[in-house]
């Protein structure tokens, strides 16, 4: 009865989350890497279109294309792929490695809450969690917010015994200010990485418009940020995603907050809570 | 034929809607049904359900007929699970509970909260891994059906899902106390 207990409360997830298809969900495809010429191309006619100045950035990061409508929405950014030498690392992540050998020799696949080719670490400093990735280049958000959560995780192809190519690391925080969830990745991929990368993006139901700005740091880093919001239920929820790449590091980050919209005063108050946090947090990267 | 014309002609009586319906959606509310039953009891679901979007609507009037029926199907399925004595459940079914262990509780006192929970938490997360998500415990497909759909390996598909239990795990206890 228990088992069944389980799935039954899982009995109202929302219509559109069952209607979805993976083509409407996913922008990932599995050859992610631009051709210089083509880049080239890209620049230009995005120039010609007049759109944001990310063509501008050269082999930045970019949004290729959004769409929005009542059968779905979404959009696509791309940059120019960059893996990064697993050796370049000095940290700890080989005891990682060694725990996902020993994870795959030992694991019972039916019954178990471990995963294949994946380990986390938990930790309570930024310092520490960057020690322990020992990339040189890595850089995290230096500011006086205390985030709830530090992980590092690490993603890895297994076979065999011992035959293991390593695919990722990632860097995650988590934060929640003033009622907005914040969620802050830092990811490198290998060389030989069996995951995409070079590209991520975003689909959804429903009519959902999509603005993107350029975000520019005190530092003059030039992030992009994409806008949108969406309803579920009684609640509107607003989200901002910012991305930059930067030797070989990827930074997403990502905002939601949530409010009924009864009160107008008390939305605009939290979107604009969201804009200078959005600025607060490009603003604490020194790269 | 779109789901407008079969709802409207499930709405005013006609007899054709059923079977318009069971042409578009049978073998989708079939295979929903044999990922929890045996492929004879799977059938029984969903001939259960076209039987009861007919006796349904109207009064109801669903604005998403593949979702009305997939859900009673779904439902049919697990109470035909309960009426099952323990051995005969599939291993699937008491697989994808063992994963939602200490995460989803065995008992809920506030049902609507829990569920409002959930879709709050699915409308925050990136569309790929929700789907992952809805398809893996909702609609009860395997890893190996996953891998077929997204192009992911299952290494890939195993630690979306792992990540995606925690991060509702996490949500769930600040909000809900498990």
């Amino acid at each position: 009865m228990k088992e069944v207990n389980r799935l039954e409360y899982l009995s109202g997830i929302d219509d559109r989350f069952l209607t979805q298809s993976w083509s409407e969900c996913s922008s990932r495809k599995k050859k992610a890497y631009f051709p210089l010429k083509a880049a080239a191309v890209i620049l230009v006619v995005l120039l010609a279109m007049g759109t944001a100045v990310y063509a501008a950035q050269k082999l930045g990061i970019f949004m290729s294309e959004k769409h929005s409508g009542d059968s779905g929405s979404g959009y696509t950014v791309k940059w120019n792929k960059q893996q990064i030498d697993f050796n370049e690392l000095h940290g700890q992540l080989d005891s990682m490695k060694e725990t996902i050998i020993e994870q795959n020799k030992n694991m019972d696949f039916a019954y178990t809450d471990e995963m294949p080719g994946y380990c986390q670490k938990a930790f309570d400093s930024d310092k520490k969690a960057v020690d322990f990735i020992g990339y040189d280049k890595l850089v995290t958000a230096d500011w006086n917010y205390r985030p709830s959560e530090i992980s590092v995780s690490l993603y890895a192809s297994v076979r065999g015994e011992r035959d293991v190519t390593m695919d990722q690391v990632m860097l995650e925080h988590k934060y929640e200010i003033d009622h907005i969830r914040l969620q802050q990745w830092e990811e490198i991929f290998f060389k030989g990485s069996h995951l995409d990368a070079g590209q991520t993006g975003v689909s959804e139901d429903g009519n959902v418009e999509y603005q993107q700005t350029k975000l520019k740091s005190a530092d003059g880093d030039e992030w992009l940020v994409v806008d949108s919001s969406s309803r579920t239920g009684k609640y509107m929820f607003y989200k901002k995603n910012a991305y930059l790449t930067r030797d070989g590091v990827t930074y997403s980050l990502y905002m939601v907050a949530q409010d009924d919209g009864e009160d107008e005063a008390r939305t605009a108050k939290l979107q604009k809570r969201q804009e200078t946090l959005m600025k607060e947090w490009v603003d604490a990267y020194h790269f | 034929m779109d789901e407008k014309q079969i709802i409207a002609m499930l709405w005013n009586r006609e007899e054709d809607g059923v079977k318009a319906l069971q042409d578009q959606y049978a073998a989708k509310l079939k295979m929903l049904a044999a990922h929890f039953v045996s492929a004879q009891d799977a059938e029984e679901c969903m001939n259960d359900v076209l039987l009861a979007v007919w006796d349904s609507i109207p009064p109801n009037r669903p604005d998403n007929l593949f979702a009305y029926s997939a859900r009673i199907c779904r439902n049919k399925a697990l109470n035909k699970i309960r009426s099952m004595e323990r051995q005969k459940r599939k291993a699937e079914v008491v697989e994808l509970s063992k994963e939602l262990q200490n995460i989803i509780p065995d008992k809920v006192e506030q049902e609507s909260l829990l569920t409002e929970l959930i879709n709050e938490f699915l409308e925050q997360e990136r569309a790929q891994d929700r789907y992952l998500f809805v398809h893996r415990y909702w609609f009860g497909e395997s890893i190996e059906e996953l891998c077929g759909q997204t192009g992911y390996g299952a290494s890939r598909i195993k630690s979306s899902l792992f990540r995606m239990r925690k991060r509702l795990k996490n949500y769930l206890e600040g909000r809900y106390r498990i």
